[in-house]
């Protein structure tokens, strides 16, 4: 790969990480939303509906970890964002040091060329330890979002519980919870591809 | 960091101003970038200089999809205007930039190749951004020899790059002017020394005065709103430019 490809790429991994940070969180807003209303209708329903009380509990405490989490997700990858926009940009300016050091072979060129190296070298690992960190987030979101699917099926069962009414409209939060929550889940398993290389 | 600051919004099409930048060393003049989006795509006015592309790079994309930036528009050809070139390109080589004709072979000293330049002659342009129509005006001599700056019809906004800049003191640093007569103290020592040409500032004045503005937006200082886009103009018009203050 060229530098100007590897330039490219570093950025192309960091954006895509960024947009779907920000969609994540977006996302995670409805599911907020889906699982206060999962727990208003069962409160409403009364003590027919115990068993979906519990779980609409679960899934609003699920969600909000989930919130949570992907705002930390979402702040750190802004500090990814920059630092490889800095990082560039230190390369940029090694990058014209090396072809000037080369070319003039001066020696104080080549030992200001290196010092600067060093600095870029020690940025390049910090930007390493922050994809890794970023990495282990979106592996416990991974293992999060398993939860979702649990939950999701319990609520289904639970809503079975309730009158006719009840069941039609516990049933359809359920889903929708499901629904948003799957999607949020496949977008983690998505972007840890993407974190990957693969 | 620098933060994206909405200006104007209209379905799919918007101006933010990317400003304000508290970590910004007191050597660097503070700089305001503009960026237009017209559904998938958009273009970044003045983008800056290298040392600002980190704060830039991330407002922009903390405020919108970067990968959907297709041009850069240079008002001249100064180091804090489009330096960070050769960084945005090596983001995005597709990447096209809009500069004076004048300009066509220093700006890539910084960076991009023929295929990156869209000229702009001197009797400026109109260009089309996603459908939205967008005019580059003439402002040569204000102050740079080849100096454009960019009209939005729709959403009355022009974009003016040095015209109507002020050296802010961190204390009266708000992002648009809410006291015109205190504000252009901040202004005057700036377009007296900066802009030398009465004859250019005259043309610009009238070209202006035609124009249905509502916000007027330069790369250094506040934005104009409403009444104190005329007021501005008018000021300009009468001002003494040109001058070389004497030391001591």
């Amino acid at each position: 790969m060229t530098a100007p490809e590897d330039h490219q790429r570093g950025f192309e991994r960091v954006v895509a990480l960024s947009e779907a940070s920000k969609a994540l969180l977006a996302r995670s807003f409805k599911v907020n939303l889906l699982a206060l209303d999962a727990m208003v209708q069962s409160k409403r329903g009364g003590g027919n509906l115990r068993g979906f009380d519990e779980v609409s509990s679960q899934m609003r405490l699920w969600s909000r970890d989930l919130h949570r989490d992907l705002q930390q997700l979402e702040a750190r990858t802004r500090n990814l964002v920059a630092r490889t926009s800095l990082v560039r940009k230190e390369k940029h300016t090694i990058d014209l040091l090396r072809a000037a050091a080369l070319a003039s072979r001066n020696s104080a060129l080549l030992a200001a060329y290196e010092a600067r190296g060093e600095r870029h070298e020690a940025l390049e690992r910090e930007l390493a330890g922050d994809w890794r960190a970023v990495r282990e987030m979106l592996g416990d979101l991974d293992q999060l979002g398993l939860m979702a699917i649990v939950l999701s099926r319990s609520a289904m069962i639970e809503a079975s519980s309730g009158s006719q009414a009840q069941r039609e409209q516990l049933s359809s939060v359920s889903r929708e919870f499901y629904r948003n929550s799957e999607a949020v889940t496949e977008t983690i398993k998505t972007v840890l591809k993407t974190v990957d290389g693969r | 960091m620098k933060k994206a600051i909405k200006l104007f919004e209209s379905g799919a099409h918007s101006w933010q101003v990317i400003a304000r930048d508290p970590e910004l060393p007191n050597y660097l003049i503070d700089t305001n970038e503009y960026l237009i989006s017209a559904g998938e795509v958009a273009l970044l006015t003045d983008p800056g200089g290298q040392e600002i592309f980190p704060a830039v790079f991330s407002a922009l994309s903390a405020a919108t999809d970067p990968r959907k930036l297709t041009h850069v528009f240079a008002s001249h050809q100064d180091p804090d205007v489009i330096s960070s070139l050769a960084l945005w390109l090596g983001f995005k080589p597709d990447l096209r930039c809009y500069a004076s004709w004048l300009w066509s072979s220093f700006i890539p000293h910084f960076g991009g190749t023929k295929e990156t330049f869209i000229q702009v002659p001197d009797a400026g342009m109109n260009v089309e951004l996603g459908g939205l129509p967008l005019q580059i005006l003439p402002a040569h001599y204000l102050h740079s020899s080849g100096n454009l700056h960019l009209y939005d019809p729709t959403a009355k906004i022009l974009f003016s790059g040095d015209v109507g800049a002020a050296l802010l003191p961190p204390e009266h640093d708000g992002l648009f002017v809410t006291d015109f007569d205190r504000h252009v103290r901040f202004a005057e020592g700036f377009h007296r020394r900066w802009m030398g040409s009465a004859e250019a500032r005259d043309q610009w004045c009238e070209l202006a005065a035609k124009l249905p503005i509502d916000m007027l937006c330069p790369q250094h200082g506040a934005i104009y709103r409403g009444a104190d886009v005329e007021r501005f103009i008018n000021w300009f018009a009468e001002l003494k430019i040109g001058v070389l203050r004497r030391a001591g």
